[in-house]
């Protein structure tokens, strides 16, 4: 990759049971680190959360009087009732308390994960160890300072996390998340045994590796780095990152909340406004302000790469990924391989120059919105990313020739609502300068010089918008084998998603009025982490790719979960 | 050990099993009349709301007559749609998926694997038992891939759960949710 040193090679370091409070211990597991068979026994006798947890619980109570409990604490202090406002905090702290007292889990004899919680009611949850997708592993500044973590624990087909511990020793939650490793390795050899007979695992690295052996040697359980990124090449990678838009509307939200400003820091809005123009001249200030706040969000964009990607590493292990990364909050995630789904790589054309782009591993279970339940690899050359492909995946889905293209309805409909949407906008525009202008005494004629630069700014952008939609059609390409579906769009950026044919759950074919005279369909392709669609393709294309699909979900023998 | 058969080769796409447009069942009749009445009683809800609210809270009367006209633009296209809703709803089953098919301007027809199926439920409404109909919920563990049926006859909605059921291999003696509470 240009710009980008080459990621560090695997490091064995040591680490104990108890980590120090300043860093998280994501080294690789020692080869003397507890037996899986020892975590069992530690986990199978019901216990509560840690001790210190309690204060996080104390702290969620209180958190829970809401906004409405705040008011009333907040009254009741301000009217000399101080001690309703205390009484009602200790009695909320208390209620928390309460929640971690009874709050239980412990590991079953048939390998259920059971959690008991609730003050007043009981509720049991077990969770399946066979069905877990995903072990979180988070540890935010309270946790650190606490010398705890919240762990965790999802399946595939729910939206969020399935069962939270949410404050355990490291020891713990480590024991927690080696026995779901363990557990999933323990069904693995079958699925490598059935799959060594047929011509699929000619390309599937993993499989190399002794995994019935490995469930039982814990020097084989070694995990080993393959992708890690430094400070300065997150550097780099926030510098080339999309521009973050939410401190300009912030920005914009103090200026137009006026005195907000002034009163806060004793700059007055107008007199800076005044002293840039003093400074630059009308219009050079107006560019001045927008430096500054392309500058300003620079800056965020780049300090928000470095704190969220800040020392991140991507273990492989014989049961799945794991990545660990966070300057504030240090958090971990593991994916069992069985369980990921999709995988997606964007790039804009500034991280194209340099050779690189996001990779997104998404796991069973993560929601449309959610991207909690994916694990995002930043700055990934070809090479990392084909690796990682080839363990998540079992081989490389974006090699699949994409030599489908869509029909040119999608040109032709995204020039007419582009076009469509900036002539309303200008049209609004132009009432609204049509009502204000008598009520603003403005020059006479005003309306028609603006009519003017409307019809004007209407025509470049239709010009613009036929330009950017025929150049997002041109880059739109999809593709299909028997083993791997890719597709490729193109807007700012550039993003490739794949995912293998037996992951497929359902496919559905959409048309709307203007599609079914165009004889188009859009294809929604449904895994169990996110949807993968392909807009206005023909519909013979459409069918055949639906028919294609169910087909190889119905005749693959592999579990796609 | 475990020994499989599967070999992954090429399919012509001649080969490849067909989905038939002619083969989708239609939904029962009765859901004609079920949706007329439902769609119905909105509509009159809406226009007692039109007429209450201004005489309730003493605003102009001709506000009452941009209200009702407001619910009559909304409510009598719907109406009117009923037969078009319901004439394109249907269903087929097949060895190895079911299928459904649905909606007016914007057409969708969604396939679903046996083998993905996770659950099944079937629901009835009070006035579904009025009509004795049902609808049938086929869930996977896809994002947004669940399935659903409205307006079966509900003899063969218990059926066609029990023939998903039998399909997909899911014990329905026993929860196939991944956590059970209690």
């Amino acid at each position: 990759m240009t710009g980008l040193p080459p990621p560090p090679g695997p490091s064995v370091r040591a680490g104990g049971d108890e980590p120090s409070v300043v860093e998280l211990s994501v080294d690789e597991p020692s080869v003397d680190e507890p037996s899986v068979e020892h975590d069992r026994a530690a986990l199978a006798r019901p216990q509560r959360l840690a001790a210190r947890g309690a204060v996080i619980y104390a702290w969620e109570g209180i958190r829970r009087l809401g906004s409405l409990g705040a008011l009333v604490a907040l009254a009741a202090f301000f009217n000399d009732y101080l001690w309703i406002a205390g009484a009602l905090l200790v009695a909320a702290a208390a209620y928390g308390m309460a929640a971690w007292w009874r709050f239980a889990f412990h590991l079953s004899d048939d390998d259920k994960l059971v959690v008991t919680a609730g003050v007043f009611g009981r509720r049991e949850s077990f969770v399946p160890l066979d069905r877990v997708s995903s072990v979180d592993v988070q540890q935010d500044v309270v946790h650190r300072l606490l010398r705890v973590v919240a762990v965790e624990v999802d399946t595939p087909g729910s939206t969020s996390a399935e069962v939270r511990l949410p404050a355990v020793t490291r020891a713990t939650g480590e024991a927690l998340r080696r026995v779901c490793a363990a557990h999933t390795r323990t069904i693995t050899p079958e699925a490598a045994d059935r799959e060594a007979e047929t011509e699929i695992t000619s390309h599937q690295p993993r499989t190399d590796q002794s995994i019935a052996a490995s469930a039982t040697n814990p020097a084989a359980t070694r995990d080993e780095v393959l992708v890690h990124r430094s400070p300065q090449e997150l550097l780099l990678i926030g510098l080339s990152s999309p521009l973050d838009l939410a401190p300009i509307g912030i920005v914009g939200l103090l200026f137009a909340g006026g005195g907000i400003i002034e009163n806060l820091i004793h700059v007055s809005v107008e007199d800076t406004t005044e002293r840039l123009v003093g400074w630059f001249g009308g219009p050079q200030a107006v560019l001045a302000v927008i430096v500054a706040f392309i500058a300003v969000s620079f800056m965020t964009r780049l300090a928000r790469t470095v704190v969220t990607f800040y020392d991140f590493t991507l273990w492989r292990s014989p049961a799945g990924l794991r990545s660990a990364a966070g300057l504030f909050e240090r958090r971990e995630r593991a994916a069992a391989y069985e369980r990921i789904q999709i995988a997606s790589a964007s790039h804009n054309p500034i991280q194209r120059r340099f050779g690189f782009a996001m990779l997104t591993i998404s796991m069973a279970a993560a929601g449309v919105l959610d991207t909690k339940k994916s694990i995002d690899i930043p700055g990934v050359t070809t090479q990392e990313q084909d690796a990682v492909l080839d363990l998540a995946l079992n081989g490389n889905p974006f090699a699949t020739p994409r030599l489908h293209t869509i029909s040119s309805y999608a040109r032709r409909r995204w020039i007419l609502f582009g076009t469509a949407t900036i002539t309303a906008l200008s049209a609004v525009a132009l009432g609204a300068v049509a009502w204000l202008e008598p009520r603003l005494d403005a020059a006479p004629g005003t309306l028609g010089e603006l009519s003017i630069a409307l019809a004007a700014t209407v025509a470049v952008s239709a010009s613009a918008m036929t330009a950017l939609a025929h150049w997002r059609w041109k880059g739109w390409r999809w593709g299909v084998s028997n083993e791997y579906i890719a597709t490729e769009s193109r807007w700012f950026s550039t993003t490739t998603t794949g995912c293998a044919a037996f992951k497929v759950q359902q496919v559905s074919l959409k048309q709307s009025w203007g599609q079914r005279r165009a004889k188009v369909a859009t294809v929604q392709i449904s895994t169990a982490a996110d949807w993968v669609t392909i807009p206005h393709v023909s519909l013979e294309e459409a069918t055949w790719l639906r028919d294609l699909l169910v087909y190889v979900a119905e005749t693959d023998p592999r579990s796609p979960l | 050990m475990v020994t499989s058969s599967f070999v992954n080769r090429a399919i012509h796409p001649d080969d490849l099993p067909k989905l038939d447009p002619a083969a989708f069942v239609p939904v029962s009749d009765r859901h004609r009349t079920l949706l007329f009445i439902g769609r119905a009683f909105s509509a009159l809800v809406a226009v007692i709301f039109a007429i209450a609210v201004p005489l309730v809270f003493g605003l102009d009367r001709r506000l009452i007559v941009g209200l009702v006209a407001l619910c009559m633009t909304i409510t009598v296209p719907a109406l009117v749609s009923v037969p078009i809703v319901h004439r394109y709803l249907g269903w087929q089953v097949r060895d190895h998926d079911i299928s459904t098919r649905r909606g007016v301007f914007t057409r969708s027809v969604a396939t679903l694997p046996f083998s993905r199926v996770q659950n099944v439920a079937l629901r009835q409404t009070f006035l579904d038992r009025m009509f004795s109909l049902g609808r049938l919920d086929v869930f996977s563990a896809g994002v947004g891939g669940d399935l659903f049926i409205v307006g079966l006859e509900a003899d063969t909605a218990e059926r066609l759960r029990l023939l998903v059921l039998e399909r997909a291999g899911v014990d329905h003696t026993d929860s196939n949710e991944p956590v059970t509470q209690r």
